[in-house]
């Protein structure tokens, strides 16, 4: 136990509390229903609790904390399959602008994310979502005005932004903007995905004029990229912990009342070997996710981002798998939960890096290392 | 010409080929098929009853080239001997969506069932109208509390002169919503061990008391449903076989349901699109890429030796559970592999309804359940190795 984690386990408890009363299940299918999938009473709850300025500073309307609450939080969501969008909005677009913004851009932007009046987003990659490949948006001076044309693809809940950080190039280099989700010629196309607890859209932009005052201009962007990439991807990582943890519950309860050939279907040893695994999937998630939060900033935070997201998307995607066969047909019906966690942990997985991108991060950071 | 496994003087399966005869039968077959649907189309795309009339329609036409039925004898409306001719029309028709969508369990079992245990009556009756494609079936075996167990099934059917009175509920039933018949399994006596009480009974499911719901499920909408037997009446007519019998023609005919379906081949094609996908945007040259591609196709194609084996074995007179327990367990690996490929390679671009490797993914999640739980074949296995009760 760490110095700070008598805090971090009432923040626990308040959030567990939070999300049990205004998220079951039962009010995630109706949320999920409806136009936009998300639930702007939770949003401002999430905001009075504290949580979207956990780790923003104090002069921005946050209260300064550290990453060992944010991770929390963010696994007590992912528990809840709760479809708030502050990763996108605290996470990635906040977190471009402390890292890349000057001080007016920050105090113009972050108090209404810390405070939950706006929400916002990154559009960080090209077409397909990937960070390893090239930007499909791009910024040119006309007429003494800077225009951005192209396309983002798979940007997290865009379609409830009134702003969004967008990575375009400029020349041959990239660089970060912040735009207004309803400017002219930005258009959201909302996509049907798989995941039906969080919402991606493409956002294509035909010559958007972008103010000077929103260049963010602070820090080289290409740096700012990888850092938000490791960040989300950590925050992916943690609500994959929150869920592992949860489909391990349900799945160890139901095979612990459903009965075949007149036994529990858990007393038989393949399923038991299905249900150890994913105690080893979901403790294994849960140290490295932590590491990883409590690294931020320190020598090996590169190292350990890239283990945690790598290694929480493969074994949440693995652990459902093996979750929704031992509930057998029951577990591909929309009436019990299972199927939610088994589509958020495939989204999860591809989201801000697939495990296949971090691992080679990590063999070029170790490889650094061994140079040195 | 030759046909299925070429057989070396000791009687090893060294080499399969098909001969130029049922190769000639397959270019002509996807000919077809190509010209009457339109490329990676889906049946399960569409609204059941679209689905429905739609295969209707098509399965008359098949029908109408005697390509329903061929492994038939010649009696029932077959062309006889010709069982790789149903293995090529599993696999073409599964790549095309599988366009008779329930009547394919007519064919491969169904049928044969009747074939086996009918009377001179059900016979005329029920095998005229399957091979003429126009009737669609459904199968009542499953029960909310017979599941892998199904021979703790409870539906009851109780004697009552010349009729039979039949309560209960059967789940997963698919095409019951459009179904003109039911192949049920129900209970006929209570006292005996349970695989011994069991007997099946074709019925009509205009019956009054016959009752279908939709089970809401996260693949494949509009596919599943649960059926209630409320006081249903049947004539003792529709028994199929004897009375109590049932679970032993059952056996057999699960058999045929293990092997009938060609999985591998539907994820065989997916691969393919997902191949084709990496391509449209140079990616084939990536190591990586290629190893991820050939690791899912080597486990599309030993599922596929596998059957052919099952199916050699099979038209050599033999019954082979052993090594049909081995297909469906690879092929359950292998529609999971094109499935994980799928993702690895697309990556959020998977995750887009109705991509090829979202379509994948949801046969991938049924697989391992649907048609006898992947653990179980596996239970299955390890008793054959160890002589264990299980």
């Amino acid at each position: 136990m760490g110095p700070n984690d008598e805090l971090a386990e009432e923040l626990r408890a308040s959030a567990r509390k939070a999300l049990d009363d205004r998220m079951p299940t039962t009010v995630l299918r109706q949320v999920i229903d409806t136009e936009d999938g998300i639930d702007r009473s939770l949003y401002a709850l999430a905001a009075d609790l504290g949580w979207l300025g956990l780790t923003l500073p104090e002069s921005v309307g946050g209260s300064g904390g550290s990453w060992h609450e944010l991770a929390v939080v963010l696994e007590e969501i992912g528990r809840a399959l709760a479809p708030l969008p502050m990763i996108a909005s605290v996470v990635v677009a906040a977190g471009a602008v402390m890292l890349a913004g000057d001080d007016e851009q920050q105090q113009r932007l972050i108090p209404g994310i810390a405070d939950g009046s706006a929400i916002a987003t990154g559009a960080l990659f090209g077409a397909s979502g990937r960070p390893d490949e090239p930007l499909a948006a791009r910024v040119e001076r006309r007429d003494g005005s800077l225009v951005l044309s192209g396309v983002s693809g798979f940007v997290p809940d865009a379609h409830v932004s009134s702003w969004m950080v967008v990575a375009a190039t400029d020349g041959a280099v990239p660089t970060l903007v912040v735009v207004d989700s309803s400017a002219p010629g930005v258009r959201i196309e909302r996509l049907d995905t798989t995941d039906v607890t969080r919402r991606l859209a493409h956002v294509h932009f035909d010559d958007v004029v972008i103010p000077s005052a929103n260049v963010l201009a602070g820090a080289d962007a290409q740096h700012v990229i990888d850092e938000l990439v490791r960040r989300a991807g950590v925050a992916i990582a943690l609500d994959s912990v929150g869920g592992l943890e949860r489909v391990v519950e349900i799945t160890v309860a139901y095979v612990g009342e459903r009965e075949q050939f007149g036994r529990k279907v858990g007393s038989f040893q393949a399923v038991k070997h299905h249900c150890a695994n994913l105690l080893v999937f979901s403790e294994t998630a849960r140290v490295a996710g932590r590491a990883a939060a409590d690294a931020i900033d320190g020598a090996r935070w590169v190292e350990w981002a890239a283990i945690a997201k790598s290694y929480s998307g493969d074994t949440y995607t693995e652990a459902t798998r093996i979750a929704v066969q031992c509930f057998g047909g029951v577990g591909f019906t929309w009436e019990y939960d299972i199927h939610f966690y088994m589509k958020r942990a495939r989204l999860s997985q591809q989201l801000f890096g697939s495990p296949t991108y971090h691992r080679q991060l990590l063999t070029r950071e170790l490889r650094g290392r061994t140079a040195d | 010409m030759c046909s299925g496994w070429k057989h070396v003087d000791k009687g090893e399966r060294v080499h399969f080929d098909y001969s130029d005869e049922e190769l000639s039968f397959r270019k002509e077959l996807k000919g077809f098929l190509d010209g009457e649907l339109p490329v990676y189309f889906e049946f399960f795309d569409l609204p059941q009853q679209e689905r429905f009339d739609r295969s209707m329609e098509f399965v008359k036409k098949l029908a109408a080239r005697g390509w329903l039925t061929p492994a038939w004898p010649v009696e029932y409306g077959g062309s006889a001997h010709a069982p790789w001719q149903q293995m090529i029309l599993s696999e073409e028709m599964i790549a095309h969506g599988e366009p008779r969508t329930g009547q394919y369990m007519n064919v491969n079992w169904i049928g044969p069932a009747i074939i086996l245990a009918g009377t001179p009556e059900q016979k005329e009756y029920h095998l005229t109208r399957i091979s003429n494609g126009n009737v669609v079936w459904c199968q009542g075996f499953s029960e909310p509390d017979a599941g892998s167990d199904l021979a703790a099934l409870r539906t009851s059917a109780v004697r009552d002169g010349d009729e039979y009175v039949i309560n209960g509920e059967k789940i997963w039933t698919s095409n019951a919503g459009v179904a003109e018949f039911c192949f049920l399994l129900a209970r006929t006596n209570s006292e005996a061990r349970k695989q011994e009480g069991i007997s099946i009974f074709l019925v009509p499911t205009a019956t009054p008391g016959v009752e279908v719901g939709d089970i809401d499920a996260v693949v494949h909408p509009g596919a599943f449903h649960h059926v209630v037997f409320t006081d249903v009446r049947v004539p003792a007519s529709c028994r199929l076989g004897p009375e109590n019998e049932g679970f032993t023609i059952v056996r057999k005919l699960l058999a045929n349901e293990r092997v009938g379906v060609a999985r591998y081949h539907r994820a065989a094609g997916y691969l393919d699109r997902v191949a084709k996908w990496c391509d449209e945007r140079g990616l084939l040259d990536d190591s990586s890429v290629i190893e991820t591609l050939a690791h899912a196709r080597v486990a599309c194609d030993a599922a596929r030796v596998l059957v052919y084996q099952v199916w050699d074995e099979r038209t050599r007179g033999l019954h082979p559970d052993e090594s049909a327990w081995v297909y469906r367990t690879a092929a359950v690996n292998a529609e999971r592999a094109v499935s994980e490929a799928a993702f690895k390679l697309m990556g959020a671009e998977a995750l887009v309804r109705h991509s090829h490797a979202d379509n994948q993914f949801e046969w991938a999640t049924t697989a391992g359940i649907a048609g006898g739980s992947y653990e179980m074949q596996l239970n299955s296995l390890a008793r054959v190795l160890l002589g264990t009760k299980g």
